[in-house]
């Protein structure tokens, strides 16, 4: 990368229906953005000439995120608060532009720095099933792994380190069987471990396996954080 | 209500099917009526038009017909538009189980309670995803079923060049272009439903709308031409067109679509009509005359486009669009505005010599995907016959040029079974290839040789209402078959790939693309037998139709293979595109005879009468060359 390129750090939200979009088609999104907001992006040259850009750390398609980021090279500085009104101008319904910055061009990627994210799931539960979901949070804490077969491999989590923060449940005011989960993963070397698959692991008991069907209403991925410790 | 929203009901079913971004709207440009939350005071009535493509999302997203009619009915005073798309098969079963109508995007509401729905119809094979559509919506597929003013169900497109074989499902078909008659319909249509008429009232003012034909008014004589059925229904509906192109403003802030669809770029479309005259072909017979846009007007609206949708393409459209009078001062001058950007710019298709390479090349900057070129027929005769005035040294010169300037991939375009085709000019197209594929070789460096991709892409020919060829059968299958083996068995370069495209679809294509009324029980029967999405040739279905035909007493076979004699009365008989019979049967004659005809847009006038039956005329931006 030329000396003299500025790294521009967008925050933003995606809710509502964008949550079925594709990793692809947000990202092929956000180029439009960027485009459309007329800030002064880098353009690599080579066989197709196309914008530098790097999106943060995917979330699968169904789920929200309140402060998704992307990454995007100016070839002049522009003030942060004008480019984020310059970008919100011209976001489509559902992505909200929540704040910009600069960081340093040299700073690696945001899959290798943002690993800390901390989760928010509605789920149904009755309170017999909300009993079971506790007790195999509490087996998995204990027991440490989580073997989760995927595409018909096995991949082991090691949970010591990919929970940061154990699943906390809190009733839904006014939606009796509600309960909001709210945890904090760490991801590793071996990629994430899903919100939804740890606590469908801990429906089944905590005994790892396929993980039973939960009545999921809507996962949000509620921060994106680098890692303190 | 009727334009209550089902999303409620379909969000939930959306994580379990494919690509569910093709269903959410919320695109950028979308556009939605502005609800107040305030619903103390009645909003103003407001007329809610529907405009489906029988297609999916991808497939119909991107239509430049569907984007101008929705921007034409936003810009009528309280009027909506909204996009209709079919759910793919998954969907669509949900949907059936769960008794979800088929929706409209924006509002998500069934498309059973606007107003108007409008139907673009680009091909023969799109007919059993109209009853689809139908089907799903809840109206009854039958136009003299439907009851009521609401939804007036309105089709257009190339297919209602001849829309006899579909018109029992429509209440109306708009002949021509679009843009301009829209808003006459729709205030015709608010009139009569705000004075109280009856159906039968609302579709003769309708039939008084120069180009909108009213199927219902017709009946056929004893010599199965359709006559008007009272006074003053005119008996031959001739299409609209816009006469000024250029003064007609080009969408800009076209939608911005998630899902990735075909042609997921800016559209510009540069001019209409072509009159190089290929007598095969229905877009080019029936755009005529040539309009061009001026380069200011095209420009512009390439960098307002770029700028309200953020794409980074923008593609040049027409039938032929180094054509242009000023294609090379046009693509200079983009060229200026576009650098430093990603944007690139996109040539539909190839101008078969070397000034057509060289316009490639203006463009291409660091992409050389592939080129297409479409000599259409391998020997000179029989690209005489057809009037494809393109010799074996354009092509060559044409493949050279663009193996020089980097190219290393072409693809050549031919048909099989055009009328007066004989075994030489079927092993002509591998001998062309092959001296391609020799003169590309030949135009590289030696380390680059291996490089070198071509491909042979072989369609059936398909003969089409309004055009010369319309009085032509297709050959039989077993002779089109016959014609396939004969093409693999020449020796093509091994380094060349050969694809053609299921004959089988083509012998339906054609069996519907000249059918007459009488078409529509086959249709009917086909969706009845489970065919939809016929142009996907992994969901084509020929025993499908081959059931629907028994069903429904046809003979396939024969409705593909008929010759009409030049006198006989024809089922579109009273649709008229502008071209005078007379030249059509005269340019048959021609192709029968080897002769050629020149191109209007730079040699004289050959008569063809649209310039006579629409006021307009060519009118180009420059002067062409040939
Ligand atoms: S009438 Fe003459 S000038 Fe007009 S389109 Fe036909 S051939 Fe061309």
């Amino acid at each position: 990368m030329a000396e003299g390129y500025f790294r521009l750090r967008i925050r933003y939200a995606k809710t509502g229906r964008l949550a079925l979009l594709s990793h692809l088609e947000l990202t092929r999104a956000l180029e439009r953005l960027v485009r459309r907001s007329g800030l002064p992006s880098v353009v690599t040259q080579g066989f197709s000439a196309h914008m530098r850009h790097a999106p943060g750390p995917a979330l699968p398609v169904g789920t929200c995120g309140l402060a998704e980021l992307f990454d995007v090279w100016l070839t002049e500085y522009v003030p942060a608060p004008v480019a984020r009104i310059a970008l919100q101008e011209v976001a489509p319904p559902g992505l909200e532009v929540r704040d910009v910055s600069y960081v340093d061009p040299k700073a690696r990627g945001l899959a290798a720095t943002h690993v800390v994210e901390t989760y928010v799931l509605v789920v149904a539960l009755s309170s017999e099933l909300r009993e079971t979901v506790r007790a195999g949070v509490a087996r998995l804490l204990e027991t440490g792994e989580l073997s989760v077969k995927r595409k018909n491999k096995l991949k082991t989590y090691d949970l010591k380190t990919a929970i940061i923060q154990a699943p906390e449940f809190m009733p839904v005011p006014g939606e009796p069987g509600l309960y909001e989960v709210t945890m904090t993963l760490r991801s590793g070397e071996q990629g994430s471990i899903r919100p939804e698959v740890l606590l469908r692991a801990a429906a089944e008991g905590g005994e790892g396996g396929e993980g039973s069907e939960l009545d999921l209403r809507s996962i949000t991925r509620l921060t994106l954080s680098e890692d303190a410790s | 209500m009727s334009d209550v929203s089902l999303w409620d009901r379909l969000e939930p079913l959306l994580p379990t099917v494919e690509r569910p971004s093709r269903y959410i709207d919320h695109e950028y440009n979308a556009r939605h009526v502005d609800f107040s939350s305030d619903c103390s005071t009645a909003p103003e009535p407001v007329y809610r038009a529907a405009l489906l493509y029988p297609d999916t999302y991808e497939i119909g997203q991107a239509n430049q017909a569907i984007a101008i009619l929705y921007d034409a009915i936003w810009r009528l005073e309280d009027c909506v538009a909204e996009r209709v798309f079919l759910p793919w098969i998954d969907l669509a079963q949900l949907m059936r189980e769960q008794g979800i109508p088929l929706f409209s995007l924006e509002s998500c509401s069934s498309v059973a309670g606007f107003d108007f729905l409008g139907i673009t119809l680009s091909h023969e094979l799109a007919a059993t995803n109209v009853l689809e559509a139908l089907d799903l919506a809840g109206i009854p597929l039958h136009a003299d079923e439907r009851k009521g003013l609401t939804p007036l169900i309105v089709g257009g497109g190339p297919v209602a060049y001849n829309p006899e074989p579909i018109a029992a499902f429509f209440d109306a078909f708009v002949i021509g272009e679009g843009e301009e008659v829209i808003s006459e319909l729709i205030a015709v249509h608010r009139r009569c439903i705000e004075e109280g008429l009856s159906r039968s009232e609302l579709f003769v003012q309708l039939a008084h709308i120069p180009g909108v034909y009213v199927p219902s008014l017709y009946a056929p004589d004893e010599t199965g031409a359709l006559l008007p059925l009272g006074q003053g229904i005119p008996s031959r509906i001739s299409k609209r067109i816009v006469g000024n192109l250029d003064s007609w403003p080009i969408i800009t802030d076209v939608i911005v679509p998630y899902a990735e669809v075909s042609h997921d770029r800016l559209t510009v479309e540069v001019l209409r009509g072509c009159a190089r005259g290929c007598r095969f072909c229905q877009a080019g017979m029936t755009g005529r005359p040539v309009r061009e846009r001026r380069v200011d007007t095209i420009v512009s609206a390439v960098s307002e486009g770029l700028a309200c949708t953020g794409f980074d393409e923008v593609s040049l459209t027409s039938l032929s669009t180094t054509d242009h009078s000023r294609i090379e001062e046009l693509l200079r001058r983009l060229n200026g505005v576009l650098e430093g950007t990603s944007v690139g710019i996109s040539l539909p298709s190839q101008r078969l010599d070397a000034f057509g390479i060289d316009m490639a090349h203006l463009v291409a900057g660091q992409r050389r995907a592939g080129l297409t070129f479409a000599p259409e027929a391998g020997t000179q005769r029989l690209r005489d016959s057809i009037n494809k005035n393109v010799s074996d040294g354009d092509v060559l010169d044409a493949v050279t040029r663009a193996f020089e300037a980097g190219w290393r991939r072409c693809k050549l375009y031919f048909m099989l079974g055009l009328p007066s085709e004989r075994d030489e000019d079927v092993l002509g197209i591998v001998e062309l290839a092959n001296r391609a594929y020799a003169a590309a070789k030949e135009a590289v460096a030696d380390d680059q040789r291996s490089k070198v991709r071509m491909s042979v892409s072989v369609s059936v020919f398909v003969p089409k209402a309004q055009t010369p060829f319309q009085w032509e059968g297709q050959p039989t299958l077993e002779e089109i078959e016959r014609r396939v083996t004969l093409l693999r068995s020449a020796r093509l370069h091994k380094g060349i790939d050969l694809h053609w495209h299921d004959p089988a679809a083509s012998r339906i294509e054609a069996a519907l693309a000249r059918a007459g009324r009488d078409g529509s029980t086959l249709i009917e029967a086909a969706f009845r037998s489970g065919a939809t999405f016929d142009a996907w040739s992994e969901r084509f279905d020929a025993t499908a139709w081959e059931r629907a035909a028994v069903l429904a007493g046809k003979d396939l076979a024969e409705m593909a293979e008929r010759n009409f004699e030049v006198n006989e009365p024809l089922p579109w008989g009273h649709i008229s595109a502008g071209l005078d019979a007379r030249w059509l049967a005269r340019e048959r004659a021609r192709a029968l005879a080897g002769e050629t005809t020149a191109d209007c847009s730079f040699a004289d006038c050959s008569a063809c009468g649209v310039c006579d039956a629409t006021g307009a005329s060519n009118d180009l931006a420059g002067e062409r060359r040939g």
